[in-house]
């Protein structure tokens, strides 16, 4: 198996580690997100939008990404679970798609932090395709 | 560090740097037959390569980690700078391989620049 891609993989799942924390943080101790792009992150965070079935996208995220690297060390045991880490990187995309079009046409504001959790997930999936 | 301009450019740098980090502490832990040849002579004759890589990736790692969380960047900032700065002379010899870390050099410069304050009292 590709090392590099591998590599590639936990780092980006670091990163996503990272960025929910972040986020989670910010939303438990109530603190304003500075957005550097010059949005309003908060409007996105405080939307109704930032959950799925009564749980956070910044938890759900963060799940998520603990799978991601839980799942490499299952992977170079056997390669068999590789498809059920490609179809539930996809969903997780898919989802991160409708986040960004919720953004666009619904709130009509954007979240930095959030869309960089898009592109981490573009990233993730891509890499799983092509590991 | 109060513009908006300024959090973009730090978050750029920190990321941009932060990746480099990491990626060399993770590959040398998952294949470090690709990453002994980088180690200087010198470090081998009183240091097991076996035992000197992993300490190696724990320190990379810790970097790419205070960086990316935005912790004590100043000083992270100076050990990246040095570390980087340490690499590139050690493998002056691979100079068509390392000639991409002055870059990186240059980017750990400029946090260091972000992130100096003044002395107060001084303009």
């Amino acid at each position: 198996m590709n090392h590099q891609l591998i590599t590639l993989l936990i780092i980006f799942g670091i990163l996503g580690i990272i960025n929910s924390v972040f986020l989670i943080r910010k939303r438990v101790g109530k603190m304003p997100l500075t957005c550097p792009i010059g949005n309003d992150c908060n409007k996105v965070i405080e939307s109704k939008y930032n959950k799925i079935l009564f749980v956070k996208n910044d938890v759900l995220g963060l799940i998520y990404y603990i799978l991601i690297i839980v799942g490499l060390y299952f992977l170079l045991v056997s390669k068999n679970i590789l498809v059920l880490m490609q179809i539930i990187s996809g969903l997780a995309l898919l989802v991160s798609l409708y986040l960004f079009y919720i953004q666009a046409r619904v709130i009509r504001e954007y979240c930095f932090y959030c869309n960089l959790a898009t592109l981490i997930n573009l990233f993730i999936f891509l890499i799983l395709v092509f590991l | 560090m109060k513009l908006k301009k300024d959090i973009l450019v730090s978050l750029l740098l920190r990321t941009g740097l932060a990746i480099s980090f990491f990626y060399a502490a993770i590959s040398s832990l998952i294949s470090p037959v690709s990453w002994a040849g980088y180690v200087p002579e010198f470090l081998t004759s009183f240091i097991n390569m076996k035992l000197y890589l992993p300490i190696h990736s724990v320190y990379d790692f810790i970097i790419g980690f205070f960086l990316i969380i935005d912790y004590k960047t100043f000083y992270t900032s100076i050990l990246a700078a040095l570390t980087i700065f340490l690499i590139i002379i050690f493998n002056l010899p691979a100079l068509d391989i390392v000639f991409r870390d002055i870059g990186l050099l240059l980017m750990a410069i400029a946090l260091v620049v972000l992130y100096y304050k003044k002395p107060s009292g001084k303009k």
